[in-house]
C-alpha cells in the first residue's frame, strides 16, 4: 500500500480510479462557466484578466482538488475517529485557507476571511461528519482558523510577492490533499472498506459551478475593504 | 486498463495550460516611473496613526512625487498602498519616493498594506 500502489490504483475501476476524471470534470466545468461569464459580462470589466485572472485560475485549481477529496471521502462515508478527525481538519483548513487567501488578495482581509471561514466550516463539518461529532467539531475549528489565516496572509503580503506566495500556498495545499487522499486509500484497504456511496458527475459539476460563480462574483463585484476600493 | 486515466490526465493538463495561458497575466501597474521635472512634490509622514500628506490636494494628470519621511513612519506604515492608482510600494531609507500620475478626480485613500494606517488626498 505504498504511494506507488496508490498511483497505480488511480487507473483501476474502484473509487480511486475516478479521481483523475473528477479533477478533469471539475476543471472543465469551472473554466467553461468562467468562459461563459467572461464573454457575457466580465470582458467589459477593465483589467479583468490582469487583476483577477491569476487568483481565479488558482482558486479553480484549488476547488478541483478539494472536490476530488470530498468525493473520495463520500465514497466510503464512515471512518474511524482518528482518521475522521484528520479528514475534517485537513479539508476544513484547506477549504478555508485557499479561498480566504484568493478573495483576501482582491477584496481585503474581512471579506477574504468571511468567504474562507464559510467555505472552510462548510466543507470541514460536512466531511468531518464521517466520524461523528468530533470530526464535525474539528472541521469547524480548522475551517474557522484556515479562513482567517488565508485572508490575513494575503493582506499581509500585498507588497511582498503576493503572487509567488499564492503559488507556494497552493502547492503546499495540493501536497497535503494528495496526502489526505493517500491516507483515505490506506485506511480503506487496511480495513477492507467497500464503497458505500457513489456521487454522479453532476455532483462535481454542481459544486464546481457554484464555487466558481461565487468566487468570481466576490472578486469582481463583491464588497471590499478600504484598501481595495 | 493500465492507462485508463491517461486520456483524462492529458485532458486535465491541457485544460490547465490553456486556462493558465489565458488567465495568468501580469498586473498592469501605473506606479513608479513617472519622474519628471514638473511633478507635484508631496511630503508624507505619519501622525497620530494617520498618514499626513502635505499638500493633500493634487492636480489631475500631473505626476505626483511623494517623498516619505521614514523617520516618522513606524512599522507597516512604510508599506504603502494607493489602490485607486495601483500604487504599491514599501519605502526605505534608500528609496523613499513614490511616483504616480493621478488620472481621475475625487477623494482617494492611502493606506498601509495591513490597512492599519490610513489617510486621504484629493485630486482636482
Amino acid at each position: 500500500m505504498s504511494v506507488r500502489n496508490f498511483i497505480k490504483e488511480l487507473n483501476n475501476d474502484r473509487v480511486e480510479g475516478e479521481l483523475v476524471k473528477t479533477i478533469f470534470i471539475s476543471l472543465a466545468s469551472s473554466f467553461i462557466v468562467l468562459a461563459i461569464l467572461y464573454f457575457v459580462r466580465l470582458r467589459y470589466i477593465s483589467d479583468f484578466v490582469p487583476k483577477y485572472g491569476f487568483y481565479l485560475f488558482f482558486a479553480i485549481l484549488s476547488y478541483s482538488l478539494i472536490l476530488l477529496s470530498v468525493r473520495h471521502i463520500r465514497a466510503y462515508r464512515e471512518f474511524a475517529c482518528m482518521s475522521g478527525m484528520m479528514i475534517g481538519m485537513t479539508i476544513g483548513a484547506i477549504a478555508g485557507i485557499l479561498p480566504g487567501f484568493f478573495i483576501g488578495a482582491t477584496n481585503g482581509m474581512f471579506w477574504g476571511s468571511v468567504v474562507g471561514i464559510s467555505s472552510g466550516i462548510l466543507f470541514g463539518a460536512w466531511n468531518g461528519k464521517c466520524c461523528g461529532i468530533m470530526g464535525v467539531m474539528e472541521g469547524i475549528m480548522a475551517g474557522f482558523m484556515g479562513g482567517l489565516m488565508g485572508g490575513m496572509t494575503a493582506v499581509m503580503m500585498i507588497n511582498d510577492n503576493l503572487r509567488a506566495a499564492a503559488v507556494v500556498i497552493f502547492l503546499i495545499a495540493a501536497t497535503i490533499l494528495f496526502g489526505l487522499n493517500y491516507m483515505i486509500y490506506r485506511e480503506a484497504r487496511e480495513n477492507s472498506m467497500e464503497r458505500k456511496h457513489q456521487d454522479g458527475e453532476f455532483f462535481t459539476i454542481f459544486w464546481s459551478f457554484l464555487l466558481t460563480v461565487i468566487t468570481t462574483w466576490f472578486m469582481v463585484f463583491g464588497p471590499r475593504s478600504l484598501l481595495f476600493q | 486498463m493500465k492507462y485508463k486515466n491517461l486520456f483524462f490526465t492529458i485532458l486535465t493538463l491541457a485544460v490547465i495550460v490553456i486556462a493558465g495561458v489565458f488567465l495568468i497575466r501580469g498586473e498592469n501597474t501605473t506606479s513608479n516611473g513617472n519622474s519628471s521635472g514638473n511633478a507635484q512634490i508631496v511630503k508624507l509622514s505619519v501622525e497620530g496613526g494617520r498618514y499626513v500628506l502635505s499638500p493633500s490636494e493634487f492636480k489631475k494628470d500631473i505626476p505626483v512625487r511623494i517623498e516619505a519621511d521614514i523617520s516618522k513612519m513606524p512599522g507597516c506604515s512604510k508599506s504603502i498602498v494607493i489602490s485607486a492608482f495601483n500604487v504599491r510600494k514599501t519605502v526605505t531609507t534608500k528609496d523613499n519616493v513614490i511616483e504616480f500620475t493621478p488620472t481621475k478626480t475625487g477623494t482617494f485613500n492611502i493606506a498601509c498594506s495591513m490597512n492599519m494606517y490610513r489617510g486621504t488626498f484629493t485630486v482636482v
